[in-house]
């Protein structure tokens, strides 16, 4: 399969969805490349993926209302099950108390970034976070998703004030001409290498996988698989990781 | 029967030129087109993407090595803490790591 094809190329109608890309939508926000249909497409094979597997978890929830301990088959439901309750045990030791409140963003945007990331994995699929676009969304939606928890729960200006002066002391307001830029500074920094990180990540390990499979397709390419299964599942942990540090960081201020 | 076998040869050539005229012709174009400067230009960005990403990478699995070798070791003495470390130590290793990946994202922006 040459490069810039994939699966996607067969559906009817591609051809014009790519078409309609390129004419109306120009050049790309970030980088000023022309933009993939591809990654598009795949994003949206992931949505189309994750609102599936949710109406057969909830169908599978709706049959189970009335049983106390379910049916006892697997089924998608155990499977967000399991993976819910290691996200929220993970963001309830980082967050702490109040973390269910965020768990609805935190666990769409984890959905997404690790179904996109396992897309990858099918040869013939390139992962929608292959492409800095993608990661940047994800990144700036976290960005203005904890200020707006950190200026909701202190008010703006106990918020900027702890920008100005983090630590708290009357002498500390001495130091804010240092203090404000490097906060600054880290502010903006967060959302860049959040993207930066998942986008290279992925881009590397397709990278790698992609001259292992052009070497010998066969057996070679499996360990190259299982790394990138790997990368894919510690990825998107990071991102939510690194959401809920953020979270907790922007609210701690009161206590 | 020399004569058949002349002629299929002369077929297979005349095949294998159409097949690689394009190929040698495009070859050809490419090292025409290019100056003694750019030549020496793209070894350099070669040279500089592999320095860039085996430098970061040196680094990086030091670290790396340091921050899981002290990670295992509070994990091996108290293996009940094995939750408490392990977050952490994953965060580091992530942020030990995106610096790696900068020095990638450069390796790969450097195109000779």
């Amino acid at each position: 399969m040459p490069h810039g094809v994939s699966w996607f190329n067969f559906l009817p109608g591609y051809r014009q969805f790519e078409e309609f890309l390129n004419a109306y939508l120009g050049k790309s926000f970030i980088g000023k490349q022309d933009l993939v249909a591809q990654h598009v497409a795949g994003a949206i094979l992931v949505f189309i993926i994750v609102i599936i597997l949710a109406l057969l978890a909830r169908s599978v929830l709706v049959r189970n209302r009335d049983n106390v301990i379910g049916d006892g088959r697997p089924s998608v439901a155990n499977f967000f099950d399991a993976l819910f309750e290691m996200l929220l045990g993970q963001m309830r030791s980082v967050i702490g108390h109040h973390a269910e409140e965020h768990f609805p963003f935190i666990a769409s945007i984890v959905l997404f970034i690790l179904f996109s990331n396992l897309l990858g994995l099918i040869p013939g699929f390139l992962p929608p976070t292959n492409n800095l676009n993608t990661t940047a969304a994800c990144a700036i939606s976290v960005f203005f998703y904890y200020h707006y928890i950190g200026i909701k729960k202190n008010g703006f200006f106990k918020y900027i004030n702890h920008m100005i002066n983090p630590i708290g002391e009357w002498w500390g307001y001495f130091l804010c001409w240092l203090m404000f830029p490097i906060e600054l500074i880290g502010h903006f920094a967060r959302p860049l290498s959040l993207s930066l990180r998942l986008m290279g990540n992925m881009t590397g390990d397709h990278a790698v996988l992609a001259i292992f499979l052009g070497l010998f397709p066969f057996v070679l390419p499996m360990p190259f698989m299982i790394l990138g299964l790997i990368v894919a599942l510690i990825q998107a942990f990071i991102f939510a990781i690194l959401t809920c540090v953020y979270i907790a960081l922007a609210q701690a201020h009161d206590e | 029967m020399s004569s058949r076998i002349s002629k299929s040869l002369f077929l297979l050539l005349v095949v294998a030129a159409v097949v690689l005229f394009p190929v040698i012709s495009f070859a050809e174009e490419a090292a025409g087109g290019s100056d003694m400067a750019k030549a020496e230009q793209g070894k350099f960005m070669a040279l500089a993407a592999g320095l860039a990403i085996g430098v970061a990478a040196f680094g990086g699995a030091l670290g790396q090595g340091k921050a899981v070798a002290s990670g295992l070791e509070g994990i091996a003495r108290n293996p009940s803490a094995s939750g408490k470390i392990f977050t952490p130590m994953l965060l580091g290793l992530a942020f030990i790591e995106s610096l790696v990946i900068y020095a990638l994202i450069i390796a790969f922006m450097i195109k000779p």
